[in-house]
């Protein structure tokens, strides 16, 4: 592994994010005290180009270069496949080196319980989270389902989920237990062939980011029922979340970052200075959570590693209720 | 509908700016290139180039990368052609008659009904898309898996007209190519089928690295080396390295159902341009007049199945503009584009965006006539590579077979995967396994499964509701004709053994 | 010399075992969850379809004495060279880096397919050299892949 590197540093040159390297040729500000960070830093998407955590990854870069916080580049690299196992084996084989960047999406979770990957998040250094992304209950405005309560009384309904092991996927099952109802769970490969299902009629329900779902809303297309965000979404005030009607599902994708384990505490302090100035910015909020739906906020290392912990051990509960956890 | 061509009209003179023009320009060569690599499509394309589009001006960044989409559909038959490597997934059933061809020596006229193929299927497409896309998306939304399920059937039954000449061996191929599918996480359970404990066979096989296995690889190995005055090639003649528009207009029935049928699958979540490609391949030999052509260097065997994986990628697009829904990975690559640049795709894009949505379908028009001339232009280049030496080809085409399939993943593993499909490929050429029906069911398999499993969960197990479905009640009777047709015209042909038993008065038996 | 029959013989033996070995996993998968297909459903019926038309073609084997084919010694020698080759270059770039590893790969399926006297290694080397330079801008620079 450690030969990649050879290939990262020719790769600075190749990613040819125009914007990035020029904003960053000026950044040199050389105001730390320390003389990290002294060369660029690799971020690894476990997902493929265009997806969510490689959207984010790519926006806090740009956002990064534009306020010029570090003197070095970002560079965002997809390690992909084995359902985000080669990507987090790959930033878990540096250990200790602090110029290695991941962002934890659910396969970070789910991957290690289904037993297929050795490392678990504990085998990782939370620097923060930057972001959260609430999950809305919606189904088709043709729909008679109106509430909450429509849907405990409805029979034989069926829910799309985009993939069988995610978080779409563990909600529908935590619904079904909190609510006591016998909803059909019926896994699709994403999003979009969901929507698509709705759409046709051969589905009921979904649960779905609010980046997907709140245009397909204002289009009159779909109806949220309900949100598992801790308070209600701001972009959709007036409805209500799980756990005002009295459900216990709350449940949140938070956007983090990790480092491999091993570094020193000093790194871990400069990049939580660095994600909380940008979290807090105006610029990280019209290009990332205002434009895909999300809800700001920070959490420092020690609040993300406690979150993480909490967050685990809510799909090791699922996953072992449906006999995927190893 | 008449407005559409209006505003059609207003997108096509903005798309002719020549910052636009650029980038459909670059777009195109850099997709025209990628396709032609072995082992990355569009999808690929698309994710290489969004970085650094996202830095355009948004309607130069979606025009560029839509190009990327629609260039590399043409260079895939490249590579399928000449090397016999499908350049990407979508271009395998180009490799079959496209590579026979060449080997004859008919490079040229290959590429050049490659060529009509993919601008006529894309004109096609094009039309369809700029004047039902809204009416289209909501018929395709129809499709669930009970009627997927039907499709796949339909599909699948068309192996008997592509099993070649063992049907034993067909059998073994296909469920072969069914087994492969089931590798990786199942879709439905979450649990890993078939990894052996590797995390890079996790999330499945990639198509393109069986296919540049199975097809490329073994070929290449079944190949003999010659001594260097000696070529077991066709003699270099330079009419054969041009485009034959004779040879291109008789297939025009081809390039019709092809387009037709790629455009149509490819509308449909989940089920994507390979399939399309094979569909429409089937297609065309099941009614084709002398379907013993096929697969020994028929033009139409080219024009079938280009024509329609160049339709489709319009196909493929109309959810994401009418719907705001990604309708396969590159649509959602595509869509992260969109999102970069800060348009929300969604169902209201055509309304909020309609300028932006009709430059884009501009710019898709100017693509394809930009396409057209460039790759006329490279074609006698390129059909001199089939007439390369071998010991200086092959090396070449190896490396480049190599450093493909890395890039896919970046991934040693991959490399070792696809030279292994190249064993077996090789041994199935010998034994005469055809490996069309692995290929067929290795696409079509994992559809198959998730409509059959996604309907049985929904009915609580009854199989009754397949036959529910008005749709899927006549695709089940259309695979019956195609089962039972040539059965029944086999009889009636040893009763009456004429050229045209409908003309000729019944003898009686 | 492999003689085509036994070469088919030998294959759909292997295949008959893997269909069973496939239905057999499927079985572990799980058949019927709920009254429903579950994860073994299609990997049993693909198993047994591969073991039933392996069996058939066996039993064609067999028979077909009248099937007296071979396949050459050169080729096959030429089959195990070449994959030797392609996995050599795998390893190999892990140590020396993927463009040394191609550069080298190259010159070996040349003098495998190629007439193989001085001339032709001279103008081979020179093509894998450019070939080398080739992949290095497209696949490194333009690409971005991370070689190894």
């Amino acid at each position: 592994m450690g030969s990649n590197m050879r290939g990262v540093t020719r790769r600075a040159f190749a990613i040819g994010c125009a914007a990035l390297l020029t904003a960053s040729q000026f950044a040199i500000t050389a105001a730390q005290a320390s003389d990290y960070p002294a060369k660029d830093i690799q971020y690894v998407v476990t997902a493929g180009v265009g997806g969510g955590s490689d959207i984010l990854a790519r926006t806090l870069a740009k956002v990064i270069q534009e306020k010029q916080l570090i003197p070095v580049n970002i560079l965002v690299e997809n390690r992909t496949g084995g359902s985000g196992a080669v990507g987090y084996s790959y930033i878990n084989a540096q250990e200790g080196n602090s110029y290695t960047l991941g962002g934890v999406g659910v396969s970070f979770f789910t991957t290690p319980l289904l037993g297929k990957m050795p490392i678990n998040y504990k085998n990782f250094t939370p620097l923060a989270a930057i972001a959260r992304s609430p999950y809305i209950l919606a189904v088709a405005n043709t729909s008679p389902i109106k509430t909450i309560d429509d849907l405990k009384a409805a029979k034989g309904l069926k829910i799309g989920t985009a993939g069988a092991v995610s978080d779409p996927a563990i909600l529908a099952h935590i619904t079904n237990k909190q609510l006591g109802t016998d909803i059909k769970v019926v896994p699709y490969d994403g999003e979009g062939e969901v929507i698509a299902a709705i759409l046709g009629g051969h589905l009921d329900l979904l649960y779905g980011n609010p980046n997907e779902i709140l245009e397909q809303v204002k289009a009159g297309t779909l109806r949220p029922l309900a949100v598992t965000s801790p308070e209600r979404m701001t972009s959709l005030a007036e409805v209500p979340t799980f756990k005002e009607l009295g459900y216990d599902i709350v449940h949140t994708q938070l956007r983090g970052i990790i480092m491999p384990s091993g570094v020193p505490a000093e790194t871990v302090a400069y990049w939580e200075g660095i994600l909380k100035t940008v979290a807090e910015s105006p610029e990280w909020q019209a290009q990332y959570v205002d434009r895909f739906n999300e809800t700001p906020l920070y959490l420092n290392s020690a609040e993300f590693g406690a979150a993480m912990v909490e967050t685990s051990a809510r799909y090791e509960s699922v996953m072992r209720d449906l006999g995927l956890a190893k | 509908m008449f407005e559409a061509w209006g505003l059609l009209f207003n997108g096509l003179a903005a798309a002719s700016e020549p910052s636009i023009l650029l980038a459909i320009f670059i777009g195109s060569v850099i997709g025209l290139f990628i396709g032609a690599l072995p082992g990355l499509g569009p999808t690929a394309g698309v994710a290489i180039l969004l970085p650094v589009a996202v830095g355009f001006d948004g309607t130069a960044a979606i025009a560029a990368l839509g190009a990327v989409y629609y260039g590399a559909q043409y260079g895939g038959a490249v590579t399928a052609i000449l090397l016999g490597i499908p350049g990407d997934a979508s271009a395998t059933m180009t490799v079959i008659d496209g590579y026979q061809l060449a080997k004859q020596g008919k490079a040229g006229p290959a590429l050049g009904i490659s060529i009509a193929a993919s601008f006529v299927g894309g004109l096609i497409g094009l039309l369809l898309l700029t004047a039902f896309a809204t009416t289209i998306a909501r018929a395709a939304i129809a499709f669930g898996p009970i009627e997927m399920t039907a499709l796949m059937i339909f599909s699948l039954s068309l192996v008997s007209v592509l099993g070649g000449r063992d049907p034993l061996k067909a059998g073994v191929s296909l469920f072969g190519g069914l087994w492969i599918g089931t590798i990786g996480l199942d879709p439905i359970m979450g649990v890993p089928r078939f990894e052996f404990g590797s995390i890079y066979l996790f999330d499945g096989i990639e198509f393109s690295i069986l296919a540049v296995g199975l097809f490329g690889l073994a070929e290449m190995y079944a190949t003999a080396p010659v001594s260097e005055d000696e070529t077991n090639r066709a003699r270099f003649r330079f009419r054969e390295l041009l485009p034959n528009v004779r040879e291109t207009l008789r297939c025009w029935r081809e390039l019709i159902s092809g387009s037709l049928i790629g455009f149509f699958v490819g509308v449909l979540p989940g089920a994507g341009a390979t399939a399309a490609t094979m569909i429409s391949y089937a297609f065309a030999k099941r009614f084709a007049k002398h379907p013993e052509r096929f697969g020994k260097g028929a033009m139409e065997g080219v024009a079938a199945p280009e024509a329609a994986n160049n339709s489709a990628s319009y196909g493929n697009m109309i959810p994401m503009f009418a719907l705001g829904i990604p309708g396969s990975g590159t649509t959602a690559v595509l869509m992260g584009g969109l999102l970069m640049i800060g348009l929300q795709p969604g169902p209201m894009l055509f309304q909020t965006q309609s300028t932006f949505v009709w430059t884009i379908f501009g710019s898709f028009y100017i693509g394809n006539l930009a396409l057209v001339a460039i790759t006329i232009l490279l074609t006698p280049i390129l059909a001199t590579a089939a007439f390369v030496k071998p010991g200086f080809l092959f090396p070449a085409v190896m490396a480049i077979v190599m450093f493909g399939i890395y890039s896919i993943d970046n991934s040693m593993f991959q490399v070792l995967l696809a030279i292994g499909f190249g064993v077996v490929g090789y041994i199935m050429m010998k034994l005469d396994y055809p490996p069309v029906p692995l290929v067929l069911g290795m696409i079509l398999g994992p559809i198959l499964e998730r409509g059959i499993r996604r309907t049985l969960i929904g009915s609580d197990g009854d199989v009754g509701v397949f036959f529910q479905s008005p749709i899927a009640l006549v695709i089940f009777a259309l695979t019956a004709a195609l089962i039972i047709l040539p059965w029944w015209m086999n009889r009636r042909a040893r009763h009456a053994p004429a050229d045209h038993p409908e003309l000729t008065p019944k003898v009686g038996p | 010399m492999v003689k085509i029959r036994h070469a088919d013989i030998a294959v759909s033996a292997l295949l008959i075992l893997f269909g069973a070995y496939v239905a057999y996993q499927g079985m572990g998968y799980g058949y019927i969850e709920e009254g429903n297909p579950s994860a073994g459903f299609f990997p049993f019926w693909i198993g047994l379809g591969i073991l039933i038309f392996s069996g058939a073609n066996l039993f064609n084997a067999v028979r077909r004495l009248e099937l007296i084919e071979t396949i050459g010694k050169a080729e096959i020698v030429r089959v195990v060279l070449c994959t030797v080759a392609m996995i050599a270059f795998v390893w190999l770039s892990g140590l020396i880096g993927m463009i040394a590893a191609g550069f080298l790969l190259m010159l070996a399926i040349g003098a495998i397919f190629g007439p193989r006297n001085s001339r032709f290694y001279s103008i081979l080397a020179v093509v894998s050299a450019v070939m080398t330079a080739i992949l290095y801008v497209v696949f490194g620079s333009l690409l971005a892949v991370p070689l190894l």
